[in-house]
């Protein structure tokens, strides 16, 4: 299974771009799109989804046009959207059955097996009585996913879905997800929340103001940031000057002063030391680099 | 398709859940369930004074609750549809239902499926209600199709439109208080305002659609009526394919997509048409006028020919009849003939004209049928011809002299909306009277430049029919035959024949020599457990009841058989202008509507109760045998023999149809047939039929301001009856007009005449001439040359002077002294006719007060003691009489009836109250000529100015309330005339006229009302002072009460005080008068002092009574 995006661009109201141009290749196993808020991840997968037609550009899924074989499309979709908190009056288990119901699977035994083992999978047996908009936010973003899921989808597409989870349930679903990923499955990831792509994606790309800023694995955009990833020692008046001058990521406190990781080019006047970057300071690397040097071009896939 | 359904089924079960999750529609639907069920109790179990077509028929039952309940899921389709919608948009997991492949049309489809099966199992919980109380409480048996098709005309319809409609308006609006607002609003136009105008298309709700079922024919009109509800059910679908396009969801099927722009078109379309031709049949009666109004345009002088024989061979085949008539008829014309002219309804189709053994030339246009014979027929020579037709009647052309508007008018039975149906012929059910026009009759038929005349052969009839084998034949006359093969052959002329033939039990009784049957159609058997102790009475009772009617009419029976006959309730008829009579009696023949609905003596069940309780009340027990005798009275006047018109209350609230027996004893035995003088049947009619008339009912008074006679009164002021008769507009008022001008025109005569001389001189003549027509010519001229009158001037005078008399009493007295040792009591008054014409006044004494209410009067009987003593005055114009009776009873009431004249109210009525002992009297028992000037002014040498004059107004608030300026003229009731009832509930903040007995005035007794306020509002009656000096200040005082409630609080206090200003030359007095306590008529206000000039009196809205009432003022000079 593959998804080909070509010259999508999707204008809003006439004026407000909110994708622009994005060519985009996806093929099966977990792919991250990650972007600040606002950088149109949510328009791309509304778009992904047929809930949202593109203004042009051309998408084919598994082979079918996005534009004309929508129901070929959707009998391949789950999609979890990225508020999922209102239910109608049913219980967990009746939305699940109406989801399974309208996935295809019409047989109402096999639809009471699926669910229920859905149920199990995502730890809602229990509550499978109890209203839908009674539960917990976890058990809702847990029931969002079996929704999701149920009726075996060919493609996923999870809209931000870490948002409001502890970390405990944060990395439970980062489990189920990988678990998915083994086989045909595409499963299509949005996340302003680094940690969230780099321990699952395969591949990843980058959005920023509706534009595709990169696109390829998580290890290319951290090779890019390599020799850019500076650890630099600091007293408390030298902190402010450097968090007003460069993108600091993190600070820690040391015995004379502070110990602060930071993306720079090259950096004078300090002590500091060359860092082994990971995917967050690559991601930061990247968007300081792209806001504040327009010289910077991206033909990095 | 078949992922299709299943999605729908989806999507409609889960939508089902959460609907009948939703508090909304479960308290909803708990209400509307719980409000029918108690509804019902009323309604059904006859325990309370609810009219009996809520029982009397079964279909009811489920009409009234599907009904009642299509209003209530209305309005919980619009919350519902319309929140569906709102919720899409409001719930954010309804986007991962949106990506799933379900195609729009499956997905709406799926929703208002799911809504549907919730209506669906509401309207089947009303149904098992009606079923219970069917069941436990109905006179009648169970009828199970209505049970079906209540729910598929009524709920199907209005909710799928109310939905697709809803639907459609959220997804263009796309807010829901807006929406809801504008289909609520919606809903209250059509309701109130729409209703029935414009053909009673907007009715979407089936409020006004005629769906009462009858027992005998079921729905009629099925074609109109799957026509109306098709128009919603197609709008419905359309909007809802509407919705299914214009939702916000990108589309996935191009099939499903591809139905939907084809569809909604189509349905869009078929609505339109549904719409044109529903139109275009209720436009039918209108076409089917002009083209009789055109074509008879072209019929001059009396139809020459007069038909003797009539003698019909009939086939009824399901429905279309197929018919030979033989007649034979007479020239009467002074001249040859050489085209016959004949009409025939045009629903019928002439096949053959034959006559002398030879097929005859023949034009047919529409109803009129030109033969032409081989040779002019020479006067007063003899013809004859058989016509073959076949064909249904064509019923847009019955009652051709009722205007459109009133033929579309509702026939609405309290809740319950009737077809209006003049003719059947159906496979179960045929019924064929004189107004289907089903057999060749002379001329032209209705003429619009003489629409009173009516012209009526007297023929000899014969018929044969012929009918499906499980029908029994009901017509005049003797009826022989079985097995659909039947001979009819009346015992005498008819002026017309009528048909019918059902599954018809017949049971007879023969009561002194009279053949008295009732005819009733299979299971309408109800009555029978009422009357099981009164088989060996029965006779009695009925011989009793005709006696006394015949007494009071003046005429014997003249038919060997009475047939009593069940015919459906859609059966109509209106009142001509040519006769008194409605269609629904007929020579020997009364044909009753199903189960008796529209007559509330009909209802057994409830008069019992009503005589338990009343007999509980009473602590008494009145014999089971009496009660019987008593319901079956009741119901014998109540029905045939009682008022010729049914109570003006009552007949504005239901159907106008008479089964007054009156016709068969006079409209269809003689009459008077006069081209000239086409209007002289009528009159006459209604002058015999005087006796049988109830006085006005007073609830008319505080209903509508005016009794129907003072509305004709008010039309003749201005207007001769030759104008009124021919302004279309006015046919409404027009038999009051007929039916006042007939008796008043008679009764000129009799004064001149001798009252009993003329009437016995008539009631001769029409003996002589019984089963035939009287020429008017000869009856005026016979009338003249035995009393040495000119009749014929005194007709054209009544017919076309536009001026009516008025009528002035003054100086009652009433007094008690002895004679030959026995108390004799005097009432002696003066009268006026203080006008340029002549005119007559009707005096009534009676020793109660003879006053009646209205609706049935259960368990009373006729007030046996009640004694009465009538004259009539005749007073030329400024003549003026002393009247006085001297009698041996006291009477408490002295009514004075001025029938034609201008006074308001048209009937006094005076309480005679005390009677002081006079030792040496002067009684006067008779008539007294006196000259005007005897008469004495009481207000002579006084100033009085009364709410009439121009010198009383009355100031009026600005309308205070938004919604009342706001809204536009229409939606204002209509007022056609200046007085209002006095109606305490619904008095206002403004001034209005009113009328009554008690007011003061000269020739119109009335006052101004308004409802009790702060003091803010006044009225003023000014006088010009002619010299200056100290005058006593009076107010005129009446104490009106109502008539409603019990009695006991009727009497109470309920005026309180009325406030006065004087504006007098020592500035203002404010003074106030207990009215509940004042005397009526002239109270004092005080005396002050007043200079030349203008003086003024107030009087303020100040009060705490049920209303003010400004009437007349004086000032007396001291």
């Amino acid at each position: 299974m593959e998804i080909e995006i070509r010259e999508l661009s999707k204008v809003y109201g006439g004026k407000h771009r909110a994708l622009h141009d994005i060519d985009l290749e996806i093929e099966s196993g977990i792919f991250g799109l990650l972007g600040p808020n606002g950088a149109g991840k949510t328009t791309l997968m509304r778009i992904l989804v047929t809930l949202m037609e593109p203004t042009s550009g051309e998408i084919t899924i598994g082979g079918h046009d996005l534009r004309t074989d929508r129901k070929q499309i959707r009998e391949m979709i789950g999609y979890l959207p990225q508020e999922f908190k209102n239910f109608p009056k049913l219980k967990t288990w009746e939305f699940l059955d109406y989801a399974a119901g309208l996935a295809g699977i019409r047989d109402k035994k096999k639809r009471t097996v699926a669910v229920d083992e859905m149920l199990e999978q995502v730890g809602l047996f229990d509550v499978r009585e109890r209203r839908a908009s009674k539960l917990s936010g976890g058990m809702k973003r847990r029931l969002g996913i079996a929704q999701a899921l149920i009726g075996e989808p060919g493609i996923l597409v999870v809209d931000e879905p870490t948002t409001g989870l502890d970390p405990e349930e944060r990395v439970s679903f980062r489990n189920l997800l990988s678990d998915m990923s083994e086989g045909e499955t595409i499963i299509i990831l949005s996340t302003h929340i680094v940690g969230d792509i780099s321990s699952t994606c395969r591949r990843l790309a980058l959005l920023n103001e509706g534009e595709l800023v990169y696109s390829g694995t998580p290890e290319g955009l951290v090779d890019m940031a390599r020799g850019h990833t500076w650890k630099v020692s600091a007293v408390d008046s030298e902190l402010e000057k450097l968090k007003a001058e460069y993108p600091v990521i993190s600070t820690f406190p040391a015995e004379n002063g502070w110990e602060v990781h930071l993306i720079a080019e090259d950096i004078d006047g300090f002590d500091r030391e060359e860092l082994e970057p990971g995917l967050e300071h690559a991601y930061v690397y990247f968007m300081e680099n792209r806001v504040g040097a327009d010289g910077i071009t991206l033909d990095n896939h | 398709m078949i992922t299709g359904s299943g999605n729908i089924w989806t999507v409609a079960r889960f939508e089902a859940k959460t609907l009948f999750r939703s508090w909304f529609f479960r308290i909803f639907s708990i209400l509307a369930l719980v409000l029918i069920a108690i509804a019902g109790i009323p309604l059904f179990t006859g325990i309370a004074p609810v009219p009996w077509e809520f029982r009397g028929i079964p279909s009811s039952l489920p009409y009234m609750n599907i009904l009642l309940l299509n209003v209530i899921q209305a309005v919980i389709a619009i919350f519902i549809s319309s929140d569906f919608l709102k919720r899409d948009r409001k719930l954010d997991t309804t986007e991962a239902i949106y990506t799933r492949p379900v195609s729009n049309l499956e997905y709406v489809v799926g929703k208002i499926s799911a809504v549907f099966f919730a209506f669906l199992i509401l309207n089947v919980a009303v149904l098992i209600i009606s079923l219970v109380y069917n069941i436990f409480f109905a006179d009648v048996s169970i009828m199970p199709l209505p049970y079906l098709l209540y729910p598929l005309v009524i709920s199907l319809p209005t909710v799928l439109f109310i939905l697709g409609l809803s639907s459609l308006m959220m997804v263009t609006i796309k807010n829901q208080a807006v929406t809801f607002i504008v289909l609520l609003g919606y809903v209250a136009t059509t309701l109130f305002y729409l209703s029935t105008r414009f053909y009673n298309l907007f009715d979407y709700l089936g409020f006004n659609v005629p769906l009462f079922y009858s027992d005998i024919t079921g729905f009629s009109g099925w074609s109109e009526l799957l026509m109306h509800r098709g128009i919603y059910f197609c709008l419905g679908a359309a909007f809802i394919l509407v919705t299914v396009l214009a939702m916000k969801r990108l589309p996935q099927s191009r099939a499903s997509r591809r139905i939907c722009l084809v569809l909604a078109p189509v349905f869009l379309a078929a609505a339109v048409l549904l719409a044109g031709s529903f139109i275009s049949g209720e436009r039918a009666v209108d076409q089917a006028r002009e083209t009789m109004k055109t074509i008879n345009g072209k019929a001059t002088g009396v139809p020459a020919l007069d038909i003797d024989n009539c003698s019909i061979s009939l086939e009824h085949r399901g429905n279309r009849i197929e018919a030979e008539a033989g007649i034979s008829f007479q020239n009467r014309a002074g001249e040859a003939v050489s085209e016959y002219l004949f009409n025939l309804n045009p629903g019928l189709n002439v096949e053959r004209i034959t006559g002398g053994g030879k097929e005859l030339p023949f034009k047919r246009n529409y109803h009129l049928i030109t033969v032409t014979p081989p040779s002019p027929l020479l006067p007063r020579e003899q013809d004859s011809l058989t016509i073959t037709y076949s064909g249904s009647i064509d019923e847009s052309a019955c009652y051709p002299g009722i205007e459109p508007d009133k033929i579309r008018e509702e026939y609405r039975i309290t809740f319950f909306c009737v077809k209006k149906r003049y003719a059947f012929i159906e496979d179960r059910y045929l019924l064929l009277t004189p107004e289907a026009h089903w057999y060749p009759e002379s001329g032209p038929g209705y003429r619009w430049d003489k629409p009173a005349y009516g012209n009526t052969d007297f023929r000899n009839f014969e018929l044969d029919i012929n009918t499906s084998p499980s029908l029994s034949v009901v017509s005049q006359g003797k009826v022989n035959g079985e097995n659909g093969r039947f001979r009819v052959r009346p015992g005498a002329s008819l002026p017309g024949l009528t048909v019918t033939a059902g599954k018809y039990i017949t049971r007879s009784i023969e009561v002194d020599s009279l053949q008295l049957s009732l005819h009733t159609m299979e299971g309408h058997d109800y009555f029978l457990e009422y009357f099981d102790q009164i088989g060996d009475t029965l006779g009695d009772i009925i011989m009793e009841e005709k006696s006394e009617y015949e007494s009071k009419v003046g005429f014997s029976y003249p038919y060997p058989e009475l047939k009593l006959v069940e015919v459906p309730i859609s059966f109509f008829s209106y009142d001509k202008i040519s006769t008194m009579g409605f269609e629904t009696v007929q020579p020997e023949m009364v044909l009753l509507p199903e189960m008796g609905l529209n007559l509330q003596g009909a209802d057994f069940r409830r008069r019992a109760w009503f005589q338990k309780r009343r007999d509980e009340r009473r602590n008494q027990t009145t014999p089971g045998i009496e009660k019987q005798a008593d319901n079956l009275s009741s119901f014998i006047t109540e029905a045939l023999t009682g008022e010729l018109t049914p109570p003006e209350f009552r007949r504005r609230a239901s159907a106008e149809v008479s089964y007054n027996l009156f016709p068969c004893y006079y409209t269809h035995v003689n009459h008077i047939d006069s081209f000239s003088y086409p209007v002289l049947n009528t009159a006459l009619e209604s002058y015999l039929a005087e006796n049988l008339e109830s006085g006005p009912s007073r609830f008319a008074r505080f209903f509508s301001g005016v009794t129907d006679n003072e509305r004709a009164n008010m039309e003749l002021a201005d207007r001769s009856m030759r104008d009124i008769m021919m302004d279309p507009e006015s046919r409404d008022i027009l038999s009051y007009v007929l039916n006042l001008k007939g008796k008043h025109l008679f009764r000129l005569i009799g004064s001149r005449t001798g009252e009993e001389e003329l009437n016995n001189h008539i009631r001769s003549v029409l003996a002589e001439n019984m089963f035939s027509e009287i020429e008017g010519e000869k009856f005026v001229a016979q009338i003249s040359d035995r009393f040495g009158i000119d009749m014929a001037s005194y007709i054209d005078n009544w017919f076309t002077r536009s001026s009516v008399p008025g009528f002035l009493i003054s100086g009652i007295e009433n007094y008690q002294f002895v004679r030959d040792e026995r108390t004799r009591y005097q009432v002696r008054f003066k009268v006026l006719n203080g006008s340029e014409v002549d005119g007559i006044v009707k005096i009534t004494l009676s020793k109660s007060g003879g006053r009646r209410g209205f609706g049935p009067r259960f368990g009373r009987r006729r007030q046996e003691d009640d004694v009465s003593t009538e004259r009539y005055v005749f007073l030329g114009a400024g003549q003026a009489r002393d009247v006085g009776f001297v009698l041996n009873y006291q009477p408490a009431v002295m009514t004075v009836d001025m029938m034609v004249s201008r006074n308001l109210p048209a009937v006094i009525e005076h309480q005679l109250g005390e009677f002081d002992i006079i030792k040496s009297p002067s009684p006067l028992e008779g008539i007294r000529e006196i000259d005007r000037s005897d008469i004495r002014d009481p207000d002579a040498g006084t100033i009085v100015v009364d709410n009439e004059d121009d010198r009383f107004s009355s100031m009026d608030k600005e309308e205070t309330s938004l919604l009342k300026k706001v809204l536009p003229e229409f939606w204002k009731p209509e007022q056609e005339h200046k007085y209002s009832g006095l109606r305490y509930w619904s008095t206002s903040n403004r001034w209005k006229a009113t009328i009554s007995s008690k007011f003061y005035g000269k020739y119109i007794r009335s006052a101004h009302f308004i409802s009790p306020g702060d003091g803010d509002i006044k009225a003023s009656w000014k006088a010009e002072i002619p010299e200056s000096g100290y005058y006593d200040v009076y107010c005129y005082i009446s104490r009106i009460r109502t008539p409603w409630g019990r009695r006991r609080e009727r009497d109470k206090p309920s005026l309180g005080s009325n406030y006065y200003i004087i504006y007098h030359d020592d500035g203002t007095e404010e003074t106030g008068i207990d009215v509940d306590s004042a005397a009526e008529g002239w109270n004092f206000l005080g005396s002050y002092y007043f200079s030349a000039g203008e003086a003024r009196i107030e009087i303020t809205n100040q009060g705490e009574g049920r209303f003010i009432i400004a009437d007349a003022v004086k000032w007396v000079a001291q």
